[in-house]
């Protein structure tokens, strides 16, 4: 059960991740008229029409990832603790952090997006912000991943 | 209250939130966590509590999150006291700038780990 909500939470990381380099490049970097090659349309995105997405999805992955945390707390660290591989337990520990941190971010992100359309600074702020997040996290995530499956 | 007028709090929400948040990590003790959870034993204790061989790890981190959400939910009914036009700017920036020092400063408390 934890392996298949751990996969359930990485593809559910994947999609946000998708998402969300899709809308943040194109808040920074937008498509100008005339441009046809792949990375044009890839950043002509309208990224409006993925903030919900991107919340409901963030949401989703917070709420498995705070599940399966528990198990990390109890099977995964003690044994990465008793090896002194503090770099990866702090890595994980930043993940914690930065995400929790975008959590409170998030309404503030989708009324920038949703409400404050106009106010551009902010809405690149937090996506950017956002997408930074959700990268380490998904990172930070696979680098234990990989160190647990090498234990 | 209006739908709208609601929203106008949520980049107060974000800055009360961080600040929290990150003051709870780094002074880790009596109330700043809303509960500890002990995953090991699956049992909840209000407010800070330490773990030992019986009863296994702590976790805290849950119990920041919840008092965090409490803290920015007050900010964010003071922030509705303000004039909007005046502090919309302000939000504006604080929004995004407040968590990416709060960011920034969890690199910074979680330090030890890497040095």
């Amino acid at each position: 059960m934890n392996i298949f909500l751990l996969i359930l939470h990485g593809l559910c990381a994947v999609a946000l991740l998708g998402a969300l380099t899709h809308q943040a490049f194109s808040t920074v970097w937008p498509r100008k008229p005339g441009e046809t090659g792949f990375v044009a349309r890839y950043r002509g995105a309208n990224g409006v029409g993925y903030t919900n997405a991107i919340v409901v999805l963030y949401i989703l992955t917070f709420v498995l990832g705070g599940y399966i945390y528990i198990f990390y707390r109890i099977e995964v660290r003690p044994p990465l603790e008793v090896l002194g591989d503090l770099p990866t337990i702090g890595t994980f520990e930043i993940k914690e952090h930065f995400l929790a941190i975008a959590l409170g971010m998030l309404p503030a992100y989708w009324y920038f997006w949703k409400r404050r359309p106009e106010n551009k600074m902010a809405r690149t702020g937090t996506t950017l912000l956002l997408a930074f997040a959700v990268w380490f996290g998904f990172i930070a995530g696979h680098l234990v991943n990989n160190v647990r499956g090498l234990l | 209250m209006k739908t709208e007028t609601m929203a106008r709090a949520f980049p107060a929400f974000a800055v009360g939130f961080t600040i929290y948040y990150a003051i709870a990590f780094e002074y880790n003790c009596c109330y700043l966590p809303a509960f500890t959870y002990y995953p090991a034993i699956n049992e909840f204790v209000p407010f800070f509590a330490t773990g030992n061989d019986e009863i296994g790890p702590p976790m805290h981190w849950y119990g920041w999150m919840v008092n965090a959400a409490l803290a920015g939910a007050a900010l964010a009914v003071i922030s509705l006291l303000l004039p909007a036009k005046a502090t919309e700017k302000a939000w504006g920036v604080l929004a995004w700038a407040v968590p990416l020092v709060g960011m920034g400063a969890m690199v910074y408390f979680d330090r030890l780990f890497f040095i």
